[in-house]
């Protein structure tokens, strides 16, 4: 990595998931990539957390207590600052519905548990950086 | 399989060692708590829905996160529990979900005590029914 390239600040994340065990290790393995994750354990926290910090990605659970995704994803695609904010919903048994729900609502792309490794950051990666030249 | 890590990496990678060590130690919180709730599974009673909300619930959760931890036996069970659970909104059959949350902990207990997937036995009767869908 060259200097100018560590220099770079991290691309920020912010992951919504409140089992704890998957959140720690999508947060590892995506510290891993280079990538800064902060995460919050559920849809209202996440909510909170919207407007504190510049996100290149948010990647949401659907099913969360308190707020669950596709409420979170309301509120994101509501707020001006982040209409244009990459969205990566986390999907489960439901996932056809999920999907198409999310569709709807504006949800950049999805990602079904379990997921592959490589298959995430590869995910991550094309929606973060992906677009930009 | 469809997990976060090859093997090899989460017994020679020490953070990752330390995170399935920990998913391991959480495994027995949740049998025990779907253990408490076979009582009213089995009695059919007015507890009966409330608790079998909570078992899919939990189910679903594991379902999601065992796999990825290199616990496929567990992602199949659970999943064949919400598989099952799902098909109908009420009238669950208390003798078929307490068989199956039975099963579930029967399951868990095996890869707590073992501390990494333990495959089930093919021709299991409870997994057959369940993704079977009686």
């Amino acid at each position: 990595m060259t200097p100018q390239a560590k220099a770079r600040p991290k691309k920020l994340i912010l992951l919504a998931e409140d089992e704890e065990h998957i959140a720690k290790l999508i947060s590892f393995k995506l510290t891993r990539e280079g990538f800064e994750v902060v995460i919050a354990k559920n849809g209202q926290e996440a909510t909170d957390m919207l407007l504190l910090r510049p996100w290149s990605l948010l990647i949401l659970d659907v099913m969360m207590p308190l707020k669950d995704g596709m409420q979170v994803l309301k509120e994101v695609r509501a707020t001006p600052a982040l209409k244009e904010t990459p969205v990566l919903m986390l999907t489960a048994k439901s996932f056809q519905q999920d999907m198409a729900s999310a569709a709807e609502l504006g949800a950049t792309q999805f990602l079904k548990k379990p997921f592959e490794p490589s298959h995430l950051a590869l995910t991550v990666r094309h929606l973060i950086e992906g677009g930009e030249s | 399989m469809t997990t976060l890590a090859s093997e090899s990496e989460w017994e020679t990678d020490p953070e990752l060692k330390a995170m399935r060590q920990n998913f391991v130690a959480s495994l027995e919180a949740r049998w025990q708590a779907i253990e408490a709730a076979l009582p009213e599974l089995s009695a059919g009673g007015d507890r009966f829905q409330a608790e079998l909300v909570r078992v899919a619930a939990a189910a679903h959760k594991l379902a999601g996160v065992a796999e990825t931890y290199g616990f496929p036996t567990l992602t199949r069970a659970c999943g064949a529990f919400e598989d099952w659970y799902g098909r109908k909104s009420i009238g669950h059959d208390p003798s078929l979900a307490c068989a199956a949350a039975k099963y579930l902990v029967v399951v868990l207990k095996s890869c707590s005590k073992a501390g990494k997937d333990v495959p089930s036995q093919a021709q299991d009767p409870v997994l057959m029914a369940l993704e079977a869908g009686e």
